[in-house]
């Protein structure tokens, strides 16, 4: 066994957190003018930024064009500071090209893409700092970002992580939770219908610890959209406040 | 009707030599080694090619105002491209940018607005190189946009001054003179207002050499328009 | 209505600001927009800044590596840096491999490095002949709102004076690297050039760092650099309008201030940093 303690016997994890607490986000919407929609999103050390463009018509080859609903368009890429060794290439490596995919289905499953027939809309999203969940976080950038393009959606799509170790169920793990091997779980959920839009488990765990596990990142999940819903909230306030005051003037 | 292609599509193309300019400010500056030879055809240019050593040659060659692929269409000027054909190999990231700098050039002085939603091609092919090379390009580019004989808004020359550990000035200088200066400054100068119009330079210097240089280039560059009337009216006198 | 004037006639609309010796964002010709500069947010890189030119914004993460020296350069390190233009800054950016611009801004900075000699590439070696650090500069646009290069020379500026490089010694025995993580010192920088782009407007009018619209519209561009001994490290004016050489002047002139400015921001912006630890 390695000699690092993920878990105390107290029950703090490596960096003093609980087993389902999660690390601090900070977000921000409507970060750059050149964007449709955009947001910054810091989940402790991971920092990802995502920017919406559209919808708008299709770009490329029109062979694309979907008659019944928009296509959702993704790219995930990583900052070749973004993590410990110096990445090679930011994007279009195996790992991103998997990140891409499923980033586009969980938006497609989210967003009203019936609602724009024959357009595009456009999802960038960029790691700037790794730290573990990059999946996550990238979901919840991106969730802000479609809200702040005013583009309507089902539900927030809000996305956390969860492991187990020594037979505890850990909530957004980091980095060096991810690289001890262990199970992991990403969730993408829509909180309000407690839909999934993506799942996805790596390693082996039993299956009738599943049910826990499962339960633990629904929690974190939800914890999430309350800090996503606060954020658009305040966004919104500040941006009223803002019409508000041209207003008066 | 539109008049066949053949016919209303100027092409040009030109053999440049660098003419040599050394000793400027002490000497009065001398042009020899210069050739200026003109041909529609660039295969019969290339048998010349036995003839020349040493000094920097540059082939170029105009194309258009061609029919254009939709994607680069611009719909209220000309799409001007310049490729730049290093000796061997293929073009690595430094000709890329002395292409988008003879481009942007070139661009300036052609009215584009002219021939909106056609091409113009430039090609450039290095020869030899014995320094100078951009400024050597800069002329071929432009003596070629004559001899095709589109319209231009004024005739414009590249020029490259060194300058030595000491501040002493150069102009066009060999390879050898160019490595071991300090700083080597491009620059091309119109001919109408015998203003700047494209600087690039590498190496540290000061605003007073700059200005320095800009006057020495604007000296030259009299020198060089001289020498393209001198060589059309050569070439048009002929036949 | 004034927007409606804007989108049918941009270049009239201009005009009419600029006979009055203002721009449309309310800034005069020779005014920045507000410069920010932030410094040290990556923390898995070895150093990073972020700088914002009114909208235009690029982060610079820098990576050191270990590399063979090549054969003719042994005790040379080298700096390699590489400027992104993603479609996420900007619509008019198509995803692949980089295109012209970034190409062009990527052998800009390249120059500027070489140019100023802002680091003795000596400085960079480990030991001669084997092993030398390998700085690799990555620029990422965030967003794309003309002045690309000033933008990027000031994240470059910054981000080089927050990297910490650990101590590296060889072990003679076994011939292989000892990296002391304990003990890092900042790089030796002997030149902090800044860029300052002028955007020239009907051939005659001269605005200083322009928009993305404003470089959509002008008639020539002019970006300089300078570092603080007043020398020039490198000029870059790609054609387009002729400037005679008084005009060429002022805009040195300008781009002296211009450096106090940057140069005594970055300062105040790492006197912070520090401070805050």
């Amino acid at each position: 066994m390695a000699g690092l303690e993920l878990l105390s016997d107290q029950g703090y994890r490596v960096d003093g957190r609980k087993a389902g607490e999660l690390r601090k986000i900070q977000a921000r919407m409507g970060v750059f003018a050149q964007a449709d929609g955009s947001a910054y999103i810091e989940q402790g050390n991971t920092k990802a930024l995502a920017v919406v463009y559209g919808p708008h018509e299709i770009r490329g080859s029109r062979s694309k064009t979907l008659h019944d609903r928009a296509v959702v368009n993704c790219q995930y890429s990583m900052a070749t500071f973004s993590t410990g060794e110096r990445k090679r290439r930011p994007h279009g490596d195996r790992k991103s090209t998997e990140m891409t995919l499923h980033l586009k289905q969980t938006f497609e499953a989210a967003i009203l893409t019936q609602l724009y027939p024959r357009s595009q809309i456009d999802i960038y999203v960029q790691i700037l700092q790794a730290d573990g969940g990059n999946y996550c976080t990238c979901v919840n950038a991106a969730t802000l970002a479609i809200i702040d393009a005013g583009i309507p959606m089902r539900d927030y799509v809000c996305a956390c992580s969860a492991g187990f170790i020594e037979d505890t169920p850990l909530a957004d793990l980091s980095y060096v939770e991810e690289a001890a091997g262990g199970p992991q779980l990403a969730l993408a959920l829509l909180p309000k219908s407690d839909q999934i839009a993506l799942l996805e488990m790596n390693s082996r765990l039993h299956e009738d610890h599943l049910e826990r596990v499962m339960d633990a990142a629904t929690k974190a999940c939800k914890d999430v959209y309350a800090v996503l819903d606060q954020a658009v909230k305040e966004h919104l306030q500040e941006v009223s406040a803002m019409l508000g005051d041209r207003g008066m003037a | 009707m539109l008049p066949q292609k053949q016919t209303c599509c100027w092409a040009g193309c030109i053999w440049w030599l660098q003419p040599t300019l050394r000793g400027i400010g002490a000497t009065p500056p001398l042009l020899h080694y210069v050739f200026l030879l003109a041909c529609h055809r660039p295969r019969c240019l290339l048998l010349i090619n036995s003839f020349l050593t040493g000094d920097t040659s540059v082939l170029a060659g105009v194309y258009g105002p061609a029919e254009i692929k939709v994607s680069k269409e611009l719909h209220d000027k000309a799409t001007i491209e310049v490729i730049l054909r290093p000796k061997v190999g293929l073009p690595a990231i430094q000709e890329k940018s002395q292409e988008l700098l003879i481009r942007e050039t070139c661009e300036s002085a052609i009215m584009g607005a002219l021939h909106p939603r056609s091409s113009i091609t430039i090609v450039l092919q290095i020869v030899s190189d014995a320094g100078s090379l951009l400024a050597c390009c800069l002329n071929a580019a432009c003596t070629a946009l004559m001899d095709a004989g589109l319209p231009l808004r004024y005739l414009f020359c590249g020029v490259t001054c060194v300058l030595d550990t000491d501040g002493h000035l150069t102009l066009d200088p060999s390879s050898k003179q160019q490595k071991e200066s300090r700083a080597v400054l491009i620059l091309a100068i119109e001919s109408v207002e015998n203003k700047v119009l494209t600087v690039a330079s590498r190496g540290a210097y000061s605003a007073t050499e700059l200005q320095q240089s800009i006057a020495a280039a604007q000296v030259a560059a009299q020198k060089i328009f001289k020498f393209y009337r001198d060589s059309a009216r050569r070439r048009y006198s002929k036949s | 209505m004034a927007a409606g004037f804007k989108t049918v006639e941009p270049l009239e609309y201009y005009r009419k600001f600029l006979k009055e010796s203002c721009r449309p964002d309310g800034r005069e010709l020779t005014q920045f927009r507000t410069t920010t500069i932030n410094i040290g947010s990556i923390t898995t890189a070895d150093g990073s800044a972020l700088a914002k030119l009114g909208n235009c914004t690029v982060i610079c993460g820098i990576k050191a590596e270990f590399a063979a020296p090549l054969a003719d350069t042994p005790s040379k390190g080298y700096i390699v840096p590489n400027v992104e233009l993603t479609p996420l800054c900007s619509s008019r950016f198509r995803p692949g491999p980089p295109g012209e611009e970034a190409q062009m801004a990527s052998q800009f900075i390249a120059d500027v490095i070489d140019n100023s000699q802002m680091i003795l590439k000596e400085d960079l070696c480990i030991s001669s002949g084997k092993l030398v650090w390998v700085l690799y500069c990555d620029f990422i646009c965030l967003d794309y709102d003309g002045n690309l290069l000033d933008t990027c020379v000031c994240a470059l500026v910054a981000a080089l004076r927050n990297v910490r490089l650990p101590a590296v010694k060889i072990n003679e025995d076994t011939g292989l690297a000892e990296v002391n993580l304990k003990t890092t010192s900042p790089l030796k920088i002997l030149k902090h050039p800044i860029a300052t782009s002028f955007a020239v407007f009907d051939d005659t009018f001269l605005l200083v760092d322009p928009t993305g619209e404003e470089e959509s519209l002008a008639t020539g561009l002019l970006t300089i650099v300078m570092d603080e001994d007043e020398r020039l490290c490198s000029i870059r004016k790609p054609g387009g309008s002729a400037l005679s050489p008084e005009k060429l002047q002022e805009c040195i002139s300008r781009a002296i201030t211009r450096h106090k400015e940057v140069q005594s921001l970055v300062n105040e912006v790492l006197e912070s940093v520090k401070s805050e630890k």
